[in-house]
């Protein structure tokens, strides 16, 4: 598992096949891909709703500071680490 | 155990059963649907929509081979219409470049396509048929030349299992996005061909050891979906992710199924789609509350704490071995310490390939 895969100049994209959902039965949102299922909470939801291909991962957390009425700095890790973890897995596109 | 029915989230839309390979594990009945009982396009439209409705986020339209059906376009076509994320399992064969172009303007989100070896006179074995391999290869370049996600999906056996490596690195070659390495599951076709597909418990050992490491290796690239062998576990499979809790099948003739292998369950009646709705079906309906929650189960796996890990197992594989479906699964070695499993022909070195029972046609 490597830290350096994303950096805060890393634009993040869906990879081709995943999308994301609004799963009104269960009135959540959801990741889908192949053969795979991502349940996410509201802040997994609120990260990836602002990934559209366009903006990095700098301009992703400090979006979501701003929504939140937090610090940059202070989500940044966990924004990083959860972005990480979905490149990781194939559902987001460095 | 919360005795909360959950909605479905995966449909298995078994479109045929028809299918130009003869793979002697094919996880199809023995007793196979015919062409003349298959449901209608509409039928299948009617199926995705309300599918949808109950909760469905992902549906995999599998067969037999799904190209049998000459709407598959239409029947992707209805599934995406119906905002499913929609799976194509398939043997590659019976497509060309230009049907393949087809079903993924139609909607296919993903493919899946099966490989019986990367040998091929191997893969000629097992489908008992010529050329196999080569087709499946061309039709997995054509797939990743279209940017759709693959996934090669490799049922592993005692004839090709030596081979894992290299079936590793054709995924990695190809490009696939997903490897699902899956022994076979002894039920139907396998359980008649089991004296010449059962891996050697060397085989399965050794198995366990190239996952690991292939997975580290390929991590974030290559996602590896392992299904070891059952028969050499010490824990029951958690069959289905639970008896109607997450999935639900219909077969090519409408009828409503908790796994592929229901059927053998004679006691058992499956509704047609054409007779109730899948909401009916998946609430109501006797099949689908036969085996849910802990109150069908033997005290041994109702006072047992993995029972929301596996569910309680396999029934058919209860059925098969113990006779009776409501058993604590034969695999288990807390219900059966005394190992009810003994792979049978799997220690002997001898392979009587001219035993193979090949599977029919529908």
């Amino acid at each position: 598992m490597s830290s350096q895969l994303i950096t805060s100049a890393t634009i993040l994209q869906f990879e081709s096949g995943v999308r994301l959902k609004h799963d009104a039965v269960r009135s959540r949102y959801v990741v889908l891909g192949p053969e795979m299922l991502v349940e996410l909470n509201e802040t997994g939801t609120a990260i990836m709703s602002k990934v559209d291909g366009e903006a990095d991962l700098q301009t992703v957390i400090q979006s979501l500071a701003e929504q939140f009425q937090v610090e940059p700095r202070d989500i940044e890790m966990d924004v990083t680490e959860f972005c990480t973890s979905m490149v990781m897995r194939r559902v987001l596109m460095p | 155990m919360n005795q909360t029915i959950l909605a479905p989230q995966v449909l298995l839309a078994e479109v045929t059963h028809r299918c130009p390979l003869q793979c002697p594990y094919c996880s199809n009945p023995t007793e196979l649907i015919k062409k003349q009982t298959e449901i209608s396009t509409e039928a299948w439209q009617r199926v995705f929509a309300e599918a949808a409705s109950l909760g469905v986020l992902q549906v995999s339209i599998s067969g037999g081979e799904p190209a049998a059906r000459r709407d598959l376009t239409n029947l992707i076509k209805a599934a995406r219409d119906a905002d499913l994320y929609v799976n194509l399992i398939t043997s590659g064969i019976g497509f060309t470049q230009q049907r393949l172009t087809e079903i993924i303007e139609a909607g296919c989100d993903h493919i899946q396509l099966s490989i019986q070896d990367v040998d091929p006179d191997g893969a000629e074995l097992i489908s008992n048929s010529s050329g196999s391999l080569e087709k499946k290869l061309k039709f997995a370049r054509w797939v990743t030349d279209a940017s759709v996600p693959l996934t090669l999906n490799a049922v592993m056996h005692r004839l090709n299992l030596d081979r894992l490596p290299e079936t590793i690195d054709l995924a990695i070659a190809l490009g696939a996005r997903r490897l699902e390495i899956a022994n076979v599951q002894y039920h139907g076709w396998a359980e008649l061909n089991k004296s010449v597909l059962m891996p050697t418990r060397e085989q399965s050992d050794a198995t366990n050891q190239i996952v690991d490491q292939a997975r580290q290796e390929h991590q974030g690239r290559l996602l590896i979906d392992y299904v070891p062998v059952d028969h050499y576990a010490e824990y029951p499979k958690a069959c289905m992710n639970g008896w109607g809790r997450v999935a639900l099948i219909v077969a090519p003739d409408g009828s409503v199924l908790p796994c592929h292998n229901a059927t053998n369950l004679k006691h058992l009646n499956f509704t047609n789609v054409n007779d109730a709705s899948l909401e009916n079906i998946w609430y109501e309906s006797e099949a689908f509350n036969a085996y849910r929650g802990d109150s069908w189960m033997p005290d041994v796996c109702k006072s047992c704490d993995r029972k929301d890990i596996d569910f309680g197992g396999c029934r058919c594989q209860a059925l098969a071995i113990l006779g009776d479906p409501a058993a604590a699964d034969p695999v288990c070695s807390r219900a059966h310490p005394q190992n009810l499993i003994q792979p049978e022909h799997a220690e002997s070195t001898l392979i009587h390939t001219k035993e193979i029972k090949y599977r029919s046609n529908a």
